[in-house]
């Protein structure tokens, strides 16, 4: 079966005045039919790059893919033109962006943002267009569809407007579907809804999901595999078993270690990943998280680290994997 | 909506009572009356001039006969044309100052808006270099500046527009003072739109918008352009004083005997009731419009409900 | 692959866990900085600075004042002699734009200074104190401002203006401009004071006077600058505007709005009378909009690269 999508050694910098930001710097994975992946990484990773890339959405003054290779359905997503690119958007593939409130125009209304997206793609309008996107706002579990297509995003809830993204990225039915960090800016009880919608619709139309966050909760609910990246670079992939009881990279321990846990003891504190993200635009000569790394090694700093395959599917980038270096365990978690 | 409207023209015609008291109060505190820039007027006929226009009165007796007067829309007669009521001179004169005013408006509007979505949709780039430098020019450039230079040039010097005059409202008259008036607005309204172009194609509701697929101009004509208008709109409303105000020294500048010219040379005059009729005008004429921007702001954006709250 | 096995010691951190990517600067050094690399403003400010000697220093070193008549040399194109040429009655416009200039640049700087006192003190109280005083300090401000300022200055010019002296015009320009930055101050000082900082301050307790000059106003600097930037250029433009129509300076004082007043009279014959002293004034407003434009982007924090 063909891959959905197979992206290989991409990278994606931005040429500021400043000089070249190496926001996505080989980043290779794939995504097959019918499954969910996380990315997981803290601000600035370059995850959100990395999707929007995929859709290219990134702004050509000043973004540049510089480098690698996407591949959807097929086609060489790097090199379509911008009107073969708008066919693919909206259509294929949808995306959800993190905050609904800047992310749905405030003065347009809700309709109209859904119908327009049928009109452009499946040639539908007025009446027609109208039952499709009731339809779709039902699907999202939005109650009294017909008199909300009339309103304007500040009319509805922060949860809500959200599930209107989701509706409005899934009208065509795409075979993909990009959700970068959609829960972030909601409560958690809404977040759960909005999780629980996505993995609902993904089992009704079999559109595969690459799901964005910093929070490694989330992502085992909805995700089979994840992606740990940093500095713009994927450190480790795997399954969710292996990322989550057989973690390899020290950043992915770290990620771990924070997450508060219901059955942790009441003195014990949470535990951050100490130090700042590295500087993109001179990034450090090797492993990107040596500078906050506690087992770090001198080779660690000179050296990129190589890709270890652990299994097959799980992969990590770091020096600790070689046979000469010191064996390092996880003391997080079971 | 009808409470608003109600509050708002109590609270207009407060102004507007407050504006004529003052300069009321203002006219009468100058030394020497309406007649002492004349020549030596005898006294006999000096007595006489002051019964007709009771200047002799007590100033409270003169102010609530105004008063009184200027509800019924009865501005009162002018000190120096004999014969002729402030009305007389606002109805010969509006006409010709609105026909230049709307002209200028338009022009300035709609290059403005033009212009200044080019100059954000080509940004950094030569269409954005050419805009705003013609936009810093009709900022910087005096109104009077302008009107002058271009009546040497385009009229004297090269002859292709008639250089004075109004001619009983001939198009060729008509292009100078136009242009000089609207010089100043349209660069405003050019680097107001550019800068909220730009404002609006950096937002995040633009993204998802190309994420949808949907074609450029799509994207500009129905997502962005609604959004940038509206700082323009709030514009609207000094944009108006403005072309009330500039009409002053394009009519004299230009030569058209239009409320402008005749409120500037009741100034030099002195010839309070015409100061004070024109005052009045130019005010209500400023409340008025600017209560229409505001209704017209709540069309545009559907966040804005009309209550009486005035914006931090 | 073997590598040597002194690699695969621990290595010390060489970047600090806290390692701050760039020294901190006040936020004038940052915004001066940043100004400087914009070299449309600084063509401004040195144009500015450059009239500013031209029209002060520069009457030391022509042989000409504005008053000298020379009715024998009346209408003169300019010349080696008289570089801008000569008035109506013969005296030298090169001389007498020096000395109009000192007058428009005085007036603009003077009375933006009166209107930014009266401004910053109306704005800071209405915007610290809120509520129902400035509710009703701004229901004020928006009545006033119904009318617009042109027509204030004129029927005060009118009224009070008399002989048209130079303090009468800087102190009713003024007075009739300060409630544009009555408003930018009071919407600064409203958002400020619910900063956290300020909170902090205040509960160190700190007196009001304090915490409105050390805390507040420092930070509401920005647009407080960007506005009277762009005030001077106004004031600038009403006073020749004033001059223009006959209500202001009067000959044999010059500014440089009398003097195109005075230029316009003979437009089509001599056009040099009018060209040299409108040039000026829109040179001038010009090189403010540049500096205002820059100052602008040089403290967006927006703008931070």
């Amino acid at each position: 079966m063909e891959r959905l999508l197979e992206v290989k050694d991409l990278q994606t910098s931005f040429f500021t005045y400043a000089g070249e930001v190496k926001a996505v710097d080989g980043v290779s994975f794939h995504v097959d039919q019918g499954e969910a992946i996380g990315i997981v990484g803290e601000s600035g990773c370059g995850k959100s790059v990395t999707v929007q890339t995929v859709m290219r959405l990134i702004p050509t003054p000043p973004g540049k893919i510089v480098g690698g290779s996407i591949t959807f359905l097929g086609k060489d997503i790097v090199n379509l033109s911008e009107k073969e690119m708008q066919a693919i958007r909206g259509k294929e593939m949808g995306m959800i962006f993190q905050d609904p409130m800047t992310s749905l125009n405030p003065v347009l209304t809700i309709g109209l943002q859904l119908t327009e997206v049928l009109k452009r793609h499946e040639g539908l309008s007025g009446q027609a267009a109208n039952k499709r996107a009731v339809d779709l706002l039902e699907l999202v579990g939005i109650s009294n569809p017909e008199s909300r297509l009339k309103q304007y995003p500040h009319q509805f809830s922060g949860g809500m407007r959200q599930r209107v993204m989701v509706a409005m990225a899934l009208t065509c039915s795409p075979k993909l579907l990009i959700a970068d960090e959609p829960t972030t800016a909601l409560d958690v009880t809404i977040q759960a809804q909005i999780l629980e919608l996505m993995r609902d619709l993904k089992n009704k139309i079999n559109t595969s999901i690459i799901l964005i966050t910093h929070d490694l909760g989330i992502v085992a609910d909805l995700c089979s595999r994840v992606l740990v990246m940093y500095g713009g670079k994927i450190i480790e992939k795997g399954s969710v078993d292996d990322i989550y009881y057989n973690p390899q990279h020290p950043y992915t321990w770290g990620l771990l270690k924070s997450i508060p846990r219901l059955d942790a003891s009441e003195k014990g504190k949470l535990v951050p990943i100490p130090g700042t993200p590295p500087d993109l635009l001179n990034p450090p000569k090797g492993c990107r998280f040596a500078p906050r790394c506690e087992h770090c090694m001198k080779l660690c700093t000179e050296q990129m680290p190589e890709y270890t395959a652990i299994n097959d599917g799980h992969h990590v980038a770091c020096w600790l994997q070689h046979p000469q270096a010191p064996k390092v365990a996880f003391e997080g978690r079971g | 909506m009808a409470k608003f409207l109600l509050k708002r023209i109590a609270s207009a015609l407060l102004v507007l009572w407050i504006v004529v008291s003052l300069t009321f109060v203002l006219m009468h505190s100058i030394p020497g009356g309406p007649f002492s820039r004349e020549k030596q007027v005898p006294p006999a006929v000096l007595k006489n001039l002051e019964e007709r226009y009771h200047t002799n009165d007590p100033l409270s007796k003169q102010y609530i006969d105004y008063m009184v007067n200027v509800a019924q829309l009865d501005l009162g007669p002018t000190f120096r044309y004999e014969g002729r009521s402030v009305n007389d001179l606002i109805k010969a004169g509006l006409p010709k100052t609105a026909t230049i005013g709307f002209l200028a408006a338009v022009f300035a509007l709609g290059g403005g808006l033009i212009l200044g979505s080019i100059a954000a949709l080509w940004q950094n780039k030569t269409p954005d270099a050419v805009a705003t430098f013609v936009a810093t020019i009709g900022i910087s450039v005096p109104s009077f500046v302008m009107a002058t230079f271009l009546q040497y040039y385009l009229g004297y010097k090269l002859g292709l527009f008639p250089p004075v005059g109004w001619n009983d409202g001939a198009w060729r008259n008509l292009v100078l003072p136009s242009l000089a008036l609207g010089a100043y607005p349209i660069a405003q309204i050019t680097r107001l739109m550019r800068a909220s172009m730009l404002d609006v194609l950096s937002q995040d509701y633009i993204r998802t918008a190309k994420s949808k697929g949907l074609p450029g101009y799509v994207i500009i004509g129905r997502h962005a352009m609604r959004n940038a208008l509206l700082p323009v709109i709030t514009y609207l409303g000094p944009f108006f004083a403005y072309i009330l105000t500039g009409n002053f020294v394009v009519e004299y500048v230009f030569g058209i005997p239009g409320i402008g010219q005749f409120f500037v040379t009741s100034i030099t005059n002195r010839d309070y009731s015409t100061i004070m009729g024109m005052t009045l005008l130019f005010c209500s004429l400023l409340v008025v419009f600017n209560l229409l921007v505001d209704i017209a702001y709540t069309f545009v954006d559907p966040r804005i409900k009309l209550t009486d709250q005035k914006g931090a | 692959m073997k590598l040597a096995q002194d690699l695969f010691e621990p290595a010390i951190s060489q970047i600090s866990a806290e390692h701050i990517n760039r020294p901190s600067t006040t936020m004038l050094q940052d915004a001066w900085r940043r100004f400087k690399l914009n070299k449309l403003a600084m063509t401004g400010l040195i144009t500015l600075v450059a009239l500013i000697i031209f029209a002060f220093a520069g009457p030391a070193f022509i042989d000409y004042n504005f008053k000298t008549n020379d009715l024998m040399n009346t209408y003169l194109t300019p010349s080696w002699i008289h570089p801008f040429g000569t008035d109506a009655l013969g005296r030298d416009t090169m001389a007498r734009i020096m000395y109009g200039g000192r007058v428009s640049l005085a007036i603009g700087f003077v009375s933006v200074l009166i209107n930014l006192s009266i401004g910053v003190f109306y704005g800071g109280i209405s915007g610290y104190f809120g509520g129902r005083v400035d509710n009703i300090m701004m229901r004020i401000v928006d009545i006033i401002y119904s009318v617009p300022d042109l027509l204030y200055v004129i029927l005060l010019m009118v009224v009070i203006g008399g002989k048209g002296g130079l303090l009468i015009i800087m102190i009713v320009l003024g007075i009739v401009n300060w409630m544009g930055m009555a408003r930018i101050v009071r919407g600064q000082i409203l958002a400020l004071r619910e900063q956290e900082y300020v909170l902090a301050a205040r509960t160190l307790g700190a007196s009001t006077a304090r915490l409105m000059l050390k805390h507040l106003i420092p930070n509401a600097l920005g647009p407080i600058i960007i506005t009277a930037a762009l005030a001077i250029p106004m004031a600038i433009f009403m006073e020749a505007f004033l001059s223009f129509i006959g209500i202001g300076i009067q000959p044999p004082f010059a500014s440089w709005g009398s003097l195109a007043a005075e230029g316009r009279l003979n437009i089509p014959s001599y056009p040099y009378a009018l060209f040299f002293p409108a040039a000026a004034i829109a040179i001038t407003m010009l090189a403010f909009n540049f500096v205002a434009d820059g100052l602008r982007d040089a403290f967006d924090p927006k703008m931070r690269k």
